[in-house]
């Protein structure tokens, strides 16, 4: 074992690390800041030929081993609870949808007299083919409910503070174009939900002023959906797959550089209370990847219906309306706040924004980590609890006023969810890390 | 910008008063205009009895002498009006059949070979490799055909269609005679489902036989147009004995 914790808890560094090939203690002893230690990369490349077991190993080329040995090294709060291994879960599936995704794509057609069949031939004949296509619709939903987990967390226990605004930006670029990706494959099998997903997408980006129509016929190719749509949401799809991975690893650097939060706050990024990621976290998120990877197995072998539509399995047709449009889960509670709006402009306005407003909200929330360690504000430490759970119901009804179509007792529904989630941020937030600094200050 | 915390309370009240003004005027204009045209379908189609499927639940199988009979049924009465256009005659390797069987079947079967020299049109006997033929040209032959109702292709019908199997099995075991000279030309009426509420026409004739044979049927449409997700080969009897006869 390289690592000894004691009891009060230090790490003792004393035993050469079969990663670092060095012993600890002397690494930790450069590097007393997190921040410094992503700095510190090339002093490290450096350190690499003093190890004694580097020199006999013959290996990769040593900026490869030293990058592995780095992020293998990489300190993490030991505090770090279930929440904090969503991240790699969400990689794991990402890993999944790609690899299934390149199979699939070489069956595919993306044209809308062959797209259908084709999917059905996969489905049918093409060896597996029904196996891949399972993972990739269940993987689909459970990127997308582990993506708003994640964000959940972030908004939980701050994330977004300084000095890690750009690493929460980067993260939300990235769940815009999951978004983006998610809705683009759904219009891929041209089944009657995706012909009508693809005409409501479109007519609500007609609904803007002045450009709205130029935009719409960009996006459809033409009038209405057809091959050109498929064409285009297939070429989105294909790449943004590959833009996903190059912001993921954009993510995990900023990561890096700025260190992960903690449950517990500031308290938990000391260095004292810090482990490495291998062994320790690689274990905990294998763990949580096992367990995530069961779940899968079970929703995907004995509970498809809960991630397919049965609609989808009929062929577009364009002559038929479907009754009952309705997006995929995930873009439920963005389809009721749609709806709730009585203009189609704001209401696409108002959806959109749900999602771009967590663009801003590390400067809605001017807060500090420190100030919120510091501050009780008078006692009313639940009151942030208690606005993030509003901000979860408001989520979720939302997504059920969507769901029944926003009509009747749906619509008041809605729109008081909607008007709650823009709430917390732009009331909530705000004002609550104002009174948290003043207490501070007092 | 608050500067003293007790003012707070007195923001929020307004904010709250200004809200409760807020929604319900916007509620109250939209709820008028919508009430009136989301009107529910007065014949909202009722529940069919459940049935006791061998493939249902997540330990379920397919029995496949009834999908193979399911299969006669669908060759002999269906077909003529439905399609199952996104099944290929190999795919009936997956009931059961060896693929000698499955070539055998597919050449009882016909399909369009293009025109000859004078612009007739030519047939040749189906291979493995073929989809299922379409019993009209397109939608306007059917619908021409059927009184104005396109018969549903089958290929995934207890997926599309609220109920499923049930349903499929309601709908096929439940017409009766026709009762009165209005109905009775050419469709039977609907008695175990009179409130389906969709135009269902059955060629008349069909009824008699079908509610011996076509409680199989839904096992049929069950089977073959699904992805062989949870197949097992559970055949309880060998061959089905009446097959042949359905495909000559």
């Amino acid at each position: 074992m390289p690592f000894i914790v004691k009891h009060d808890n230090t790490v003792l560094y004393g035993v050469l690390d079969a990663v670092s090939g060095r012993g600890e203690g002397e690494w930790m002893a450069d590097t007393p800041a997190c921040q410094q230690h992503a700095q510190s990369v090339p002093e490290t490349v450096a350190g690499a030929g003093r190890g004694s077991t580097v020199q006999g190993h013959t290996g990769p080329a040593p900026t490869a081993r030293a990058f592995v040995r780095d992020y293998m090294a990489f300190l993490l709060p030991r505090d770090l609870n279930v929440l904090w291994t969503i991240g790699a879960m969400l990689v794991a599936v990402l890993a999944l949808m790609l690899l299934s995704g390149l199979t699939l794509a070489l069956t595919y057609t993306p044209d809308a007299t062959l797209a259908f069949s084709s999917v059905e031939t996969l489905d049918r004949r093409v060896p597996f083919g029904w196996l891949l296509r399972s993972l990739h619709m269940t993987g689909a939903s459970f990127f997308m409910a582990a993506l708003y987990l994640h964000v959940f967390r972030g908004l939980c226990y701050g994330s977004y503070r300084a000095p890690r605004q750009g690493l929460w930006n980067v993260g939300t670029v990235l769940l815009i174009l999951v978004m983006v990706t998610a809705f683009t494959g759904y219009v891929l099998p041209w089944g009657q939900m995706s012909y009508w997903g693809a005409d409501v997408a479109g007519k609500a980006v007609g609904a803007i002023p002045l450009v709205g129509n130029l935009l719409e016929r960009v996006f459809l190719g033409g009038d209405a959906p057809g091959t050109a749509t498929l064409h285009r949401m297939f070429v989105l799809h294909f790449t943004l797959a590959f833009t996903i991975v190059g912001m993921v690893m954009l993510h995990v650097a900023v990561l890096h550089a700025r260190g992960s939060t903690s449950p517990s706050g500031t308290a938990g990024q000391e260095r004292a209370r810090m482990l490495p990621f291998h062994p320790y976290f690689t274990v905990k998120d294998g763990l949580g990847v096992v367990v995530l990877a069961i779940l899968f197995t079970l929703v995907m072998c004995f509970w498809p219906g809960l991630v397919t539509e049965a609609a989808n399995y009929r062929p577009a047709n364009p002559l038929h309306t479907p009754a009952d449009i309705e997006p995929e889960w995930y873009f439920l509670p963005f389809y009721g706040m749609l709806q709730a709006v009585p203009s189609k402009f704001f209401g696409l306005l108002v959806s959109g924004g749900a999602v771009a407003i967590l663009l801003f909200v590390p400067w809605l929330d001017r807060g500090t980590s420190a100030i919120f360690a510091a501050g009780r504000w008078g006692g009313l430490k639940w009151l942030p609890r208690l606005a993030l759970a509003g901000l979860v119901c408001a989520f979720v009804v939302a997504g059920l006023a969507g769901r029944h179509h926003v009509q009747g007792g749906w619509l008041l529904a809605g729109r008081v969810a909607t008007l709650g989630y823009y709430l917390y941020f732009l009331g909530f937030l705000p004002f609550y890390s104002r009174f948290a600094r003043k207490e501070v200050r007092s | 910008m608050l500067s003293v915390p007790a003012r707070w309370p007195v923001r929020v009240r307004q904010r709250l008063l200004l809200a409760m003004l807020l929604l319900p005027a916007l509620s109250g204009a939209e709820v008028a205009g919508e009430t009136a045209q989301a009107a529910p379908p007065a014949d909202v189609p009722a529940h069919a009895p459940a049935q006791h499927w061998s493939f249902k639940g997540p330990f379920g199988h397919f029995d496949l002498a009834a999908v193979q009979r399911g299969y006669a049924v669908f060759a002999g009465v269906c077909a003529s009006c439905h399609s199952l256009t996104q099944v290929q005659f190999s795919d009936f390797g997956g009931i059961g059949l060896t693929q000698e069987q499955v070539a055998a079947l597919a050449a009882s079967w016909q399909v369009a070979a293009g025109q000859d020299a004078e612009g007739h049109l030519r047939h040749r006997k189906a291979t493995p490799d073929d989809a299922l033929p379409r019993p009209y040209a397109d939608t306007d032959a059917a619908r021409a055909a059927n009184r104005g109702a396109v018969p549903p292709d089958l290929s995934r019908i207890t997926q599309v269609y609220p109920g499923g199997a049930d349903r499929v099995y309601a709908l096929l075991t439940g017409y009766t005679a026709a009762k009165n000279s209005l109905t009775a030309a050419g469709a039977e009426t609907h008695a175990a489902l009179p409130e389906m509420g969709f135009a269902t026409l059955m060629p008349s004739g069909t009824a008699p036989p079908c509610r011996r044979r076509c409680g199989t049927m839904p096992c049929c449409m069950r089977m073959v147009p699904s992805p062989p997700r949870s197949r097992k080969r559970g055949m309880s009897q060998p061959f089905w004995r009446g097959f042949p006869a359905a495909c000559g």
